[in-house]
């Protein structure tokens, strides 16, 4: 009866790779001279052999019954897909995700830009009664000469009644209000308003260019916008938050598209070739 | 020119022929079952993990990238692995491939020149190694079993299996080590080994 020679696991590595051809040709040459003198390597490449030949010998296994899906299972495997009315597959489905996350993104920005544009054309109408609280904080004894040395029959405007119940909301400390805003609405826009309330007292010789409509748009703005500290605020910042956040979850869904409308392309050209 | 006709059929597939889907079944069905019941020794529970393998292959079809071959070979294999890591979980034995499968194990002596006695001396070595495979480690199992039995190389299995070719290599060897202890182990080996080399020098 024969007996297993033993032989180490390297040697047994480098048969394995002789017999399944891929030792290399240097290697395999050196294999093949020991194995002329070896004769335990010998017989233990002989076994590799006929463990391989057997099993590439064994018979087809007999297959009990047909794999093949009918139609109920073929559509309980396809599922309820959203691209339904889609064709499966193909370069359709990607393009039509690039497309959906492109209009997405444009309509995203384009909304943006509109609603961050607009408060800054008004500025020059919503700033003074807007910061005129915070100002009066500060310069106070500077209102209180402002208001003095000012007639309020020349600094009110009859075409802007609604500025004096915000100011006069705002400075209940009995100040006229009227007088304030429009001085103030003034001077911000030159940017020096300290300068301008120090200097001179303010009298507004011509009607501000606001209407009845406007004034009132104007108050509704202020009564829905939000007041901080910093000042006015002319959209609202969850908004904003969530624009952005949909701009950039529609970049990435289009990035996304693009790279898999390569991928199908590739592969389509790769078939092809 | 197989893999282009696959091609032409997981196209048509995909277009909503199901036909072209089956025609890859009818195609593919014996090598899927033959790792199934390599892989797990029981017939029932093959068929089973076959058929599944396919339903999961029919429903991933639009994502397959490639050949379809490996592709769905890759399906089998894992859920092949699957169900032996929950029977690892819940362990359980099954004597189909030993005693029950005789017909599916039927041997075909390729060579009928041969003698009676190296007839049935190469029938109950197979017989042996069929069983000796599932006394082997199952990743050792899948490897010898894609390597030697459905002869794809070693770049194939390491794509089905997901393990780098050094792996394959090694796991290859050790279950052909394994094998072989097994078959001196059973006293198989020395004597087919005598009589091939008796052949051998009969022919010269």
């Amino acid at each position: 009866m024969g007996q297993m020679h033993h032989i180490s696991e390297e040697d047994m590595v480098l048969l394995t790779a002789l017999l399944d051809g891929a030792l290399h040709a240097t290697a395999a040459a050196t294999l093949r001279q020991r194995l002329t003198t070896d004769d335990a390597l010998r017989d233990a490449y002989h076994d590799l052999v006929l463990i391989r030949d057997e099993l590439a010998e064994l018979p087809a296994v007999h297959v009990p019954r047909s794999f093949r899906l009918d139609e109920t299972t073929l559509r309980r495997a396809r599922g309820w897909r959203w691209w339904f009315i889609l064709p499966p597959g193909g370069v359709f489905t990607p393009v039509m995700s690039a497309m959906a996350s492109l209009v997405v993104a444009v309509v995203l920005v384009q909304r943006l830009i509109t609603a961050t544009s607009v408060p800054a054309a008004d500025m020059s109408m919503m700033a003074a009664p807007m910061a005129a609280p915070a100002m009066e904080v500060e310069d106070a004894d500077a209102d209180v000469r402002v208001a003095e040395s000012a007639p309020m029959s020349a600094a009110v405007p009859e075409g802007a009644p609604e500025s004096a119940p915000v100011s006069n909301a705002s400075t209940e400390g009995g100040t006229d209000g009227a007088t304030e805003s429009g001085s103030l609405a003034k001077d911000i826009e030159g940017g020096n308003e300290q300068t301008a309330l120090m200097s001179e007292p303010v009298l507004l010789d011509e009607p501000p260019a606001t209407d009845q409509a406007s004034g009132d748009m104007m108050a509704e703005q202020r009564m829905a916008a939000p007041i901080d500290d910093s000042g006015y605020q002319p959209y609202d910042e969850a908004w904003l938050n969530w624009s952005v956040a949909g701009i950039l979850m529609s970049a990435i869904l289009l990035a996304i598209s693009i790279r898999w409308i390569i991928r199908v392309w590739w592969h389509q050209r790769h078939q092809r070739s | 020119m197989y893999e282009h006709d696959d091609q032409h059929l997981v196209n048509a597939a995909l277009n909503g022929d199901s036909e072209s889907f089956n025609r890859l079944v009818d195609r593919y069905q014996a090598r899927a079952y033959g790792l199934c019941l390599r892989m797990l020794g029981d017939a029932d529970h093959a068929a089973d993990v076959a058929q599944d393998a396919f339903i999961s292959a029919y429903r991933h079809l639009p994502s397959l990238r490639g050949e379809f071959r490996p592709w769905l070979m890759r399906i089998v294999a894992n859920a092949c692995r699957d169900v032996l890591r929950s029977q690892k979980r819940r362990p359980s034995v099954s004597l189909d491939m030993t005693n029950d499968d005789d017909d599916a194990l039927a041997l075909q002596i390729a060579d009928t020149a041969a003698g009676p006695e190296e007839q049935l001396l190469r029938r109950e070595m197979q017989q042996t190694i069929a069983t000796a495979l599932f006394t082997i480690p199952a990743e050792q199992r899948e490897v010898i079993v894609l390597s030697d039995i459905e002869g794809l190389s070693y770049q194939e299995i390491a794509e089905i299996t997901g393990i780098n070719i050094g792996t394959v290599k090694s796991r290859l060897n050790r279950a052909r080590m394994r094998l072989r202890e097994l078959l001196y182990a059973a006293e198989l080996l020395p004597h087919v080994r005598r009589l091939t080399s008796e052949q051998t020098n009969q022919g010269e």
